[in-house]
């Protein structure tokens, strides 16, 4: 069993030469691995059960802490590689667990020596390695390896017995060298494509976290396209609750494009809620517009919890109820609000009529403007395009049909290097998609006079039967523009042509089962939130005054600190013993109970009389509710209890029970 | 849907399976280690935690392969024996055999699942070295915990070679079931009322000792004797049916009746007062069958045995079986049992009552036993101490505490 031990012993050393090595502190590790070299031998030995271990594992945390919180080490800066001190911490208090068993167990040495020493060499690696140290923590991850299948390997009492005979040893041996070289070698790769393997997997985080392409304050051509078919297509992002076919809703509108990205110039101000309006607890009504129509439809729309920016509604929407505080609103009537947490509701009430709306001269220069960058020969098209329409409609007509009969849909274009892209779509005419079908139209619109905008969002055709709700997926994302009718309407035009446009699916019924359960969940999870988020910020802010409270008096005054901590540990210990039963105590209560009682029924026991002559004269007295004669007997039982040696536990509980067979009928009196 | 939930039930069964049964905790450590290596590792590529990950990670993965590639072709002769005492430890000897041209290292058996009565006093136990078509043997030390019949799950024959993190075979060996006698410690029948007594049955042998067959005059017929023991001669001179008697026919014959009344909403198992009395009564059971004296009936909870048909040879092992799998009972079996017992008593010398409760019924049946011409004696098992003597008949009523019984204390009654 000694082998077995030293390799844990190894261990041990192996952990706490790392510790010297990457924090440039020598005295605590030092200190630690010769501890463990004391014990093992496994003559000094501490018997503490299970849980007292754990209690004990809990305790040294609490001291680590409190160390971490007082330290020079803290205070004075980092003289080693550790990225945080805190981890510092972290792999002494393993280093210290692990020195721990060896006094523990005076045998076998457990298996979480291994898991303790997995913590320390997590804690130590935490550091920003040059080659040298990178090669120098691979050669300590190699060691450990080595050193954890050797511990295993002799864990069993036969495996001691002939550890390293016959051709068993050969083909072990034979395993971990395998083991180390491949270990050794995928090491030395990763080290070399770190780069590449780290771009690739942040790229890959990156395009499952976020809904946000396209719908930022600039919008690229081909970021909706991102969106629609490189990242899930299929993740609802939008769930509306609507008594009609949603359709377009917008996201984001844009008036400028430059460099092959359309931006916004527009201002935007801070709405207020309305006052004196009655609304649901924690939300507030807003007014987007100041004219409102009659008979509103009201769109509830559910964001997937993911989608954390930009909120949605369909064109001419006058009112928004929303659980939060401020609503900012653009000059395109597109709404915001940073406060909202993701998966939380909002209401859109929309007017079903067109309303009009009155733009400033220099927001409608803005919307007439066109890019610098534009070929004369566009203007031409424009004018052929144009020719003998007179109304906004009859140009909106025009321009959609010219981009249907002209022009192919297709996911995606490529672009020859140094063309700019729309006068590339618009003079060559390749197949593209959406977002160059909505800035041709805006910009084409806009050479024939009429006030016109470039809007991003969703276009939502997909309903679920099963939770009656419509859907928008990210596929469904769409680019489509508007322009400004004679009357001062916003006419939606859709240029992109009809087999491009997302439309309605089946979907497969066990999808659309899971997605109910989902989105279930989901209003579940809101309503939660919605009613604690108050309390659990209130409780959160209270808990941390109060920690940053105690921690302040704990690193300001630390030896104070240290004393309330050793406090806390000796109460502890002195709560943790078991309180005996105190039997003297208990004995004496029995005897004053059984005085008081026969007080009670005028006997009472004289100073100098004995338990057995109280006892002798009680035989002869009748006394209600007593027998007379056992509470003699109890009497002498008690003297010989008390007055002969030891008093146990067991003697205690007889004199009770018997105590409880002197009683007789209230009105009978015996003798 | 139902045949997802039943995928992921499965799924969940095997997992379990395998983290219980297939990984020894070395295994489990360095699983646990991995996750740990893991999601610190994940945190960035430019912090090395990653070569411990990978480390692990291919220490893990190559013992699984090496456990693989090594897996035992081995045959396993042997079974755990028939009938075992509780808390009374027995080795088990298996030999195992190689079939394959290879050697096996690491050999192990492992009894997963076993009932949680029984307990192995070294978790695994290892052959190291197995060479090719050879032999070799392997003790298993187990220690049952709990009288009951038990079915041993099949034992797997693995291998943990090399590093001892996972328990690779696929080999079960049948193993049996096994009956555990309860625990006893030997006791001495001081003064049992010895009175022979006719019995219409047949012939019955004692165990150590008995009477001679000698002829010991006439007696009028009685229904059950045997027809070959009528004297014809005798009949015709007293013109009634007159049998010869042996003195063979009388015999002490002793019946034992136990209580195994828990009372209602009590836990079969954990009532100690019973296992008590069961141990007491295999105590009883041992003086008598190996005495002067022949257990004839035995009635345990609601159950009446005779053994008057066979001789009395392998009673004692019977009734151990019987106590074996005796169950207390939540509903009071004298009563079921009382017109039945009463009927029986009256063809037994003496009768030793070994009681859990005592009530009316308890004493009723007594006195019962008593009425017929037995010699009676009552034991009774109560948790606490008694604090007057009870007495019935004349006789004093023997109570006797768990601690009392189960450590040894009664040597005799």
């Amino acid at each position: 069993m000694i082998f077995h031990r030293i390799l844990g012993l190894l261990l041990v050393l192996l952990s706490g030469t790392m510790m010297v090595c990457f924090s440039e502190q020598l005295f605590f590790p030092l200190l630690l691995m010769l501890l463990a070299l004391v014990g093992v031998s496994g003559r000094f030995q501490f018997r503490l059960s299970r849980e007292r271990r754990i209690i004990l594992y809990l305790v040294l945390a609490l001291f680590f802490q409190a160390v971490r919180r007082v330290s020079a080490y803290f205070h004075f800066g980092v003289s080693g590689f550790f990225f945080y001190t805190f981890f510092y911490f972290i792999g002494l208090y393993f280093l210290t667990l692990e020195t721990l068993e060896f006094f523990f167990f005076p045998r076998r040495l457990p298996a979480t020596l291994v898991i303790f020493g997995t913590l320390v060499m997590c804690s130590a690696g935490n550091i920003y390695a040059t080659e040298r140290q990178d090669f120098l923590y691979q050669a300590f991850a190699l060691s450990f390896v080595t050193l954890a299948a050797l511990f295993f390997a002799t864990s069993s009492r036969e495996a001691l017995r002939s550890p390293f005979s016959n051709s068993r040893s050969f083909w072990r041996t034979l395993t971990l060298v395998f083991i180390l070289l491949t270990s050794f070698l995928t090491g030395q790769q990763i080290r070399k494509y770190r780069e590449v393997i780290s771009r690739a997997f942040i790229e890959r985080l990156a395009r499952m976290e976020t809904f946000g392409p396209g719908f930022s304050a600039t919008a690229r051509l081909g970021s909706v396209m991102d969106l629609r078919y490189r990242l899930r297509e299929a993740s609802p992002v939008l769930r509306v609750y609507s008594q009609r076919r949603p359709g377009y809703l917008r996201g984001r509108a844009y008036e400028e494009y430059r460099r092959s990205e359309w931006g916004s110039v527009a201002s935007r101000r801070d709405l207020s809620a309305l006052t004196g309006v009655r609304t649901p607890a924690g939300r507030n009504f807003f007014a987007i517009r100041k004219t409102a129509g009659k008979n509103l439809l009201t769109f509830d729309i559910w964001p997937a919890p993911q989608v954390e920016e930009g909120m949605f509604a369909p064109l001419y929407t006058v009112y928004v109820l929303a659980p939060v505080n401020v609503l900012e609103v653009d000059d395109h009537s597109i709404f915001d609000a940073g406060e909202l947490i993701g998966g939380f509701n909002y209401t859109d009430y929309v007017s079903p009529e067109p309303l009009p709306e009155n733009l400033t001269p220099e927001q409608r220069q803005r919307l007439l403007s066109v890019p610098e960058s534009l070929d004369p020969a566009v203007r031409e098209l424009a004018r052929d395009i144009f020719q003998g329409t007179r109304t906004v409609k009859e140009k909106v007509a025009a321009v959609e049909r010219y981009f249907h009969t002209h022009y192919r849909y297709h996911p995606g274009i490529s672009v020859p290097l140094g063309e700019d892209p729309l006068n590339y779509f618009l003079l060559k005419r390749p197949a593209a998609h959406c977002e160059y079908f909505a800035s041709g139209a805006t910009v084409l619109l806009r050479l024939a006079g009429v006030p016109s905008r470039y809007v991003v969002g969703f276009l939502v055709e997909e309903r679920n039967q099963l939770g009656g709700y419509w859907v928008a997926r990210t596929k469904d994302a769409h680019a489509w523009a508007e322009a400004l009718s004679e009357e001062n309407y916003w006419l939606t035009v859709e240029a992109t042509p009809p087999e491009g446009l997302p439309r309605e699916r089946t979907v497969n019924q066990a999808v659309v089962l899971l997605e109910s359960i989902s989105f279930y969940l989901q209003r579940v999870q809101v309503f939660l939130r919605a009613e604690f988020v108050f309390w659990m910020k209130s409780f959160r802010e209270h808990l941390k005054v109060s920690g940053q409270k105690i921690s302040s008096v704990i690193a300001n005054r630390s030896v104070a600190g240290l004393a309330s901590m050793l406090l806390l540990v000796v109460i502890f210990r002195l709560l943790w013993k078991r309180r005996k039963p105190d039997v003297h105590r208990h004995l004496q209560h029995l005897l004053r109970k059984v005085e008081r009682s026969l007080l009670w029924r005028q006997q009472r026991r004289h100073h100098a009389e004995t338990l057995h002559q109280f006892a002798a004269r009680l035989r002869g007295v009748s006394l209600r509710g007593y027998d007379s004669q056992r509470i003699a007997e109890w009497l002498e039982a008690y003297a010989r209890v008390r007055y002969k040696g030891e008093i146990k536990l067991e003697s205690l509980q007889q004199l009770t029970q018997q105590l409880r067979t002197t009683r007789t009928s209230w009105w009978k009196p015996t003798k | 849907m139902s045949r997802v939930g039943s995928e992921i039930r499965a799924m969940w069964a095997w997992s379990l399976y395998v983290w219980r049964y297939r990984l020894t905790d070395g295994g489990k450590t360095v699983l646990l280690a991995i996750s740990c290596a893991g999601m610190a590792a994940a945190v960035s590529l430019e912090i090395p935690l990653y070569h411990l990950f990978l480390s692990l990670m291919f220490f893990y993965g190559f013992s699984w392969l090496a456990s693989s590639l090594f897996q035992p072709r081995v045959k396993v002769y042997g079974s755990f024996p028939e009938k075992a005492m509780e808390k009374v430890s027995f080795q088990v000897n298996f030999t195992l055999e190689n079939l394959s041209r290879r050697p096996a290292y690491d050999v192990g058996l492992g009894f997963f699942g076993l009932p949680g009565a029984f307990r192995l006093k070294d978790e695994d136990v290892l052959v190291p070295f197995l060479p090719a078509r050879g032999r070799a043997r392997l003790q298993v030390t187990v220690v049952p915990g709990q009288r009951g019949w038990y079915q041993i799950p099949d034992a797997l024959v693995y291998t943990s070679f090399p590093f001892h993190l996972r328990r690779t075979g696929e080999v079960f060996h049948r193993v049996g079931t096994v009956t555990v006698w309860p625990f006893f410690h030997p006791l001495r029948l001081v003064s049992l009322p010895l009175r022979s007594r006719h019995q219409p049955g047949g012939l019955a042998f004692g165990a150590s000792c008995g009477d001679s067959p000698e002829y010991i005059g006439n007696r009028e017929y009685r229904p059950g004797d045997p027809t070959r023991r009528i004297d014809f001669r005798s009949w015709a001179r007293l013109a009634r049916p007159v049998v010869r008697e042996y003195q063979e026919e009388y015999y002490c014959r002793v019946g034992l009746v136990l209580d195994a009344f828990v009372g209602p909403r009590r836990h079969r198992r954990s009532f100690p007062e019973l296992e008590a009395a069961v141990s007491l009564t295999a105590a009883v059971a041992e003086a008598t069958c190996y005495g002067e004296y022949v257990v004839d009936l035995f009635a345990a909870g609601a159950d009446i045995y005779t053994f008057r048909a066979g001789r009395s040879i392998g009673q004692f092992e019977q009734i151990l079986d019987i106590l074996a799998c005796l169950q207390g009972c939540h509903q009071d079996p004298l009563e079921k049992i009382l017109p039945l017992l009463a009927e029986e008593l009256s063809r037994m010398s003496a009768v030793i009552f070994i009681f859990l409760q005592w009530n009316q019924l308890r004493r009723s049946l007594v006195r019962i036993a008593e009425e017929a011409g037995c010699l009676t004696r009552v034991v009774l098992i109560r948790a606490t101490r008694p604090t007057e003597k009870r007495m019935i008949s004349g006789q004093e009523v023997i109570e006797l505490t768990p601690e009392q019984v189960l450590t040894g204390q009664v040597e005799k009654i």
